[in-house]
């Protein structure tokens, strides 16, 4: 049939759908009388007396009202006028029953919401590919040290890899930066990336505004131009349109700018937000200095496998014509995905859309609770309707109606929960948690993915109900007053469901409980430092203002005393990274009389670079020795101090004090290490936690220090530890820093408090929502044993009186119900804590100093349930005790 | 004489239609009593054609558009719905015709004594 017969067929059908039904019947019911009127004139043709002619064609004709319906069914649209009748049965249910209604939605929005909120993360982190054509040809390649790990690339190493591979359709550099802004109001610290000219090449992105850079600008002279984020663009340029050409100054150099990036891309998320073109001058051209980052997009048609062998060969190569600085020395080639998102942001995500799936499974063991103690109330009417002929199949349909319109109830209002939460989750997440590029936001996906959750949440819950609700036993449901026994199948049902829910809890319990011991232990940890009223700031002193080492330590020391002198400061040191944050340098080593080891072999510790006064000022307390001083300067001897892990290390019975470590020189004002110098150790401090993007807080690294007379660099940060709230002293400290210089910037200042709740927040943000999520769990359970129990009290009244008539204690009955509904709880527990000694093994990479099999958060998190479950059934088994015998018995 | 019900035979299935409009394109315009009545004459009363079958079968080849309904005045003045073959009925008659016939043949075919 073609497609216009299709069409005015179900045009006609529609007319039949939206015609009037009346008129529709009292046509067909003219049509019957006249056949039926007609068929009895020929019977009494045939010669049968009339009353008897009526009869037979009666007979025959059957039942006239069952013939009209069958007529009318013919035109096809039962299905949605059964559907409409439901529907319209369910909404007026719906709306007689306001109390169940608005439980059984808030459930489900509570449940769904969170589910929603938790999926449109995973959603925007784990499943939307890279914002990028291509994502899968994009890789990020660095150094392969010997034990696997991948390293920052050293200047000559990126060349000849850009020089030598036919596997990169592009290779971009990235060398991670800070500049000054000046010239307009205070001077400026900004982060930026220097990238090669193809970086934008590489990721398949272009410039909303202007351009990005041409092959050339990565020439020295060439380079003087910058793309701006969009963010900054309209935040510190006001959105200028006519913004290309503009000059700008940056660490007192003139700048062009050539493009503005697009808006709410990644790049107004990064970390940068700003791109300079890298060039190299002839003091980066060096092999032992590892300081660029480098992404690539593979050439079409070219492998993982493939680059990762070619990039093998060429590694190899190297490493053969410069042992000194690359013997094994490899190339890692990995897929820029994973390093975008870090496996333990993937395992958080997953461990919490795992855990928030099981608090929606057991609302809906809630719900379908709920569902099964309404049907019993239900069974009468059902049993009526299939005394009337429903099908099962058709009451089933009917129940289901209702629990379809409460999953759209309940998926409308999860989607404005998950909404809500979803933004009050994105206010208080830490900075740099999730990658730039992902885009968290309630898109078509998660909006449908949502109600589909919503409606087969509210089908689940219907299912069991109705399928024990639909089997009644006619003749017992429609006696009047049968009951006592009844409803047998639905109690196991409940028993089962609440089983369920409480294995399920105890599961998310454990786990959450798992991660609050770890992160207790996280957050006390002893962090080698004292972080009450101290301050930390950067001041980043560029080599276009200091060509000389000489001139910047003078600079400092002056800066140094300077704040010093400010009113309300105790102490104040100047150090490469602040407590925490990680480190500027790392270093390798080699202790002085100990075998030789070639370079690229040695192993590796922190190089900080301090102020003689840091460890006073930061509350690190010496161990051994004496602390560094003013007397450590250019000329003099050079000295370290080492960490108790480094002495602890590397010195394992024997004094360091005296002994001298060969660490090769940090050339000022070149991306170059010199010749290995021979630092005294003169004495050991205390650990102070390193923490950073790198290593997590927990980790003990061994660290020297030595100071930045003896090893100037041009990353520079300020401690200052006052005598009050440090906060109080931002204003008076900038003022004595311009004092010195009015074109210092002074960026990121923070407290030492702040920096520490920042380095654990990641799995702080995890523990609360965990911990949430197991609380919601615990108590929807909790709800489900309330309500099982005291189902099962309201049936058994009319035996508790008997008991009690026959002599039973109350207390004896209140042991008999709670016994038997605890059992229910033991049972739980014990699955589910077969469950989660499986489970909770997933979290054990996001545990810190705590086992996933910890006996004593296992052992609380069973008593905690157990006390919830407890209470759960205490409360409806009191009523056991009251049951009065006399009032029961009389209702007989 | 009144016919015992045994000598009622059920219409074998999916030919209802075929008989319908083979009466209908005979007959030009014809109530649904009517057409129930040629078929158990032209079949001397071997097929009945029973009312709970009928009307819904009349019912889908309106929708269908193999039929058109017009309400009209039967001989004796009294209101009826009076059927009447569209083309694509006659069409419809035809595919219906051929297949039957196939159909027919083959049974046939495969019954006859060898």
């Amino acid at each position: 049939m073609d497609l216009t017969a299709k069409l005015s067929e179900f045009g006609r059908r529609l007319r039949l759908l939206f015609g009037p039904r009346d008129r529709f019947e009292r046509e067909l019911a003219e049509e019957m009388r006249l056949h039926r009127d007609l068929r009895v004139r020929g019977m009494q043709a045939d010669g049968l007396p009339k009353d008897e002619a009526t009869h037979a064609a009666q007979r025959r004709f059957g039942n006239a009202l069952r013939l009209q319906e069958q007529v009318h069914e013919a035109s096809g649209w039962l299905w949605l006028e059964n559907l409409m009748s439901d529907a319209r049965y369910a909404l007026r249910r719906v709306r007689k029953t306001p109390g169940f209604t608005s439980i059984a939605v808030l459930t489900l929005a509570l449940g769904v919401g969170a589910t929603a909120a938790i999926f449109s993360f995973v959603n925007a982190v784990l499943l939307k590919p890279l914002p990028y054509p291509d994502p899968e040809r994009i890789v990020s390649v660095g150094e392969k040290l010997p034990d696997g790990f991948s390293n920052p690339i050293s200047t000559l190493n990126f060349l000849d890899w850009e020089r030598q591979n036919r596997c990169f359709q592009f290779l971009s550099a990235i060398a991670l930066d800070k500049v000054t802004l000046t010239g307009s109001g205070r001077p400026d610290q900004l982060n930026v990336h220097r990238v090669s000219a193809s970086y934008f090449k590489v990721l398949g992105v272009g410039a909303m505004l202007g351009r990005t850079f041409a092959a050339s600008e990565n020439e020295v002279g060439n380079d003087r131009e910058v793309v701006l984020s969009n963010r900054i663009w309209r935040s510190r340029f006001g959105g200028d349109p006519k913004i290309i050409g503009r000059k700008i100054t940056l660490d007192a150099k003139n700048y062009t700018i050539i493009g503005v990036l697009p808006a709410n891309s990644e790049f107004d998320r990064t970390w940068a937000v700003m791109w300079l073109p890298l060039a190299f001058t002839p003091a980066n051209m060096t092999r032992n200095y590892h300081w660029l980052y480098a992404i690539a997009r593979l050439e079409p048609g070219v492998t993982l496998k493939q680059a990762r062998d070619q990039m093998d060969t060429i590694g190899a190569g190297i490493a053969a014509l410069y042992p000194d600085s690359n013997k094994g020395i490899g190339v890692a080639v990995n897929s820029y995905i994973d390093q975008v998102v870090q496996p333990e942001l993937r395992r958080s995500l997953w461990v919490l859309l795992a855990a928030v799936g099981a608090v929606l499974l057991i609302g809906c063991a809630n719900l379908a609770n709920l569902t099964l103690a309404r049907g019993t109330d239900r069974e009468h009417e059902i049993a009526i309707r299939s005394a009337l002929g429903a099908r099962r199949l058709r009451l089933i349909r009917q129940l289901l109606t209702e629990n379809i319109l409460l999953g759209i109830l309940g998926g409308v209002a999860g989607l404005a929960l998950g909404n809500a939460f979803m933004h009050g989750m994105k206010l208080w997440l830490p900075p740099d948690m999730l990658p730039p590029q992902a885009n968290v936001r309630m898109d078509y996906g998660v909006l449908v993915i949502t109600m589909v959750i919503g409606i087969l949440t509210g089908i689940l819950s219907g299912l069991a109900p109705a399928l024990s609700g639909t089997r009644p036993d006619l003749a017992r449901s429609l006696k009047e007053g049968a009951r006592t026994t009844a409803g047998l199948t639905p109690h196991r049902m409940r028993t089962v469901l609440v089983v369920a829910e409480v294995a399920l809890s105890f599961v998310l319990l454990t786990g959450a409980s798992l991660l609050i011991r770890s992160f207790n232990r996280l957050a006390s940890l002893d962090t080698g430092v004292d972080t009450t009223n101290v301050l930390a700031m950067d001041l980043p002193t560029p080599l276009t203002e200091f060509t000389n080492s000489t001139t910047l330590t003078n600079y400092l020391r002056e800066l140094t005393e300077k704040v010093r002198s400010v009113p309300g400061v105790r102490n104040v040191a100047i150090t490469d990274k602040p407590p925490m944050e990680g480190f500027a340098n790392g270093a390798l080593f080699l202790i002085e009389g100990r075998d030789y080891l070639p370079y690229p072999q040695r192993p590796g510790c922190g190089f900080k670079v301090v102020g003689p006064s840091y460890f006073d000022t930061v509350g690190t307390r010496l161990l051994k020795g004496r602390s560094l001083n003013e007397g450590d300067v250019a000329d003099a001897l050079p000295v370290t101090v080492i960490n108790e892990t480094m002495a602890k290390t590397y010195f394992k019975g024997e004094d360091p004090i005296g002994k001298r470590i060969l660490i090769r020189q940090l050339v000022f004002g070149k991306a170059e290490r010199g010749p290995d110098i021979p630092w005294q150790v003169v004495g050991v401090v205390k650990d102070e936690k390193v923490g950073g993007k790198v290593f997590s807080l927990g980790e003990d690294i061994p660290v020297v220090y030595v100071t930045f007379y003896q090893s100037p660099g041009i990353r520079n940060s300020l401690v200052v530890r006052a005598a009050m709230n440090p906060l109080l002293l931002n204003g008076s400290i900038e003022q004595a820093i311009w004092k010195v210089n009015k074109n210092q910037a002074v960026a990121n200042i923070e407290t030492l408090e702040e920096i520490k709740t920042q380095s654990v927040a990641p799995a702080r943000l995890r523990t609360v929502l965990l911990a949430i999520f197991a609380g919601i769990a615990v108590l929807l359970a909790a709800v489900g044993i309330y309500g099982v129990v005291s189902y099962s009290v309201a049936q058994r009244v009319h035996e508790m009186a008997i008991r009690l008539a026959l002599g039973a204690r109350p207390g004896g009955l209140l042991k008999l119900v709670i016994g038997k509904a605890m059992l229910m709880v033991l049972v739980g527990l014990a699955l589910g804590g077969g469950a989660a000694l499986g489970l909770t093994r997933v979290l054990a990479s996001l545990l810190y100093d705590t086992s996933p099999t910890d006996r004593v958060t296992w052992v609380v998190a069973g008593a905690l349930l157990a006390a919830v479950a407890l209470l759960a059934c205490y409360i409806p088994a009191r009523r056991a005790m009251r049951v009065d015998p006399m009032v029961a018995l009389r209702h007989e | 004489m009144p016919r015992p019900n045994a000598s009622r035979d059920q219409i074998p299935p999916g030919t209802l239609y075929m008989l319908i409009l083979r009466m209908l394109s005979r007959h030009g315009e014809l109530h649904g009593f009517e057409i129930a009545k040629c078929i158990e004459q032209l079949s001397h009363d071997v097929l009945q054609v029973e009312e709970g079958s009928l009307y819904p079968a009349l019912q889908r080849m309106l929708i269908k558009g193999w039929a058109t309904a017009q309400w009209g005045v039967t001989a004796e003045n009294r209101r009826a719905r009076y059927y009447r073959l569209t083309a694509a009925g006659h069409k419809q008659l035809e595919i219906e015709l051929s297949q039957f016939g196939r159909v027919m043949g083959a049974i046939q075919s495969v019954i006859q004594p060898a």
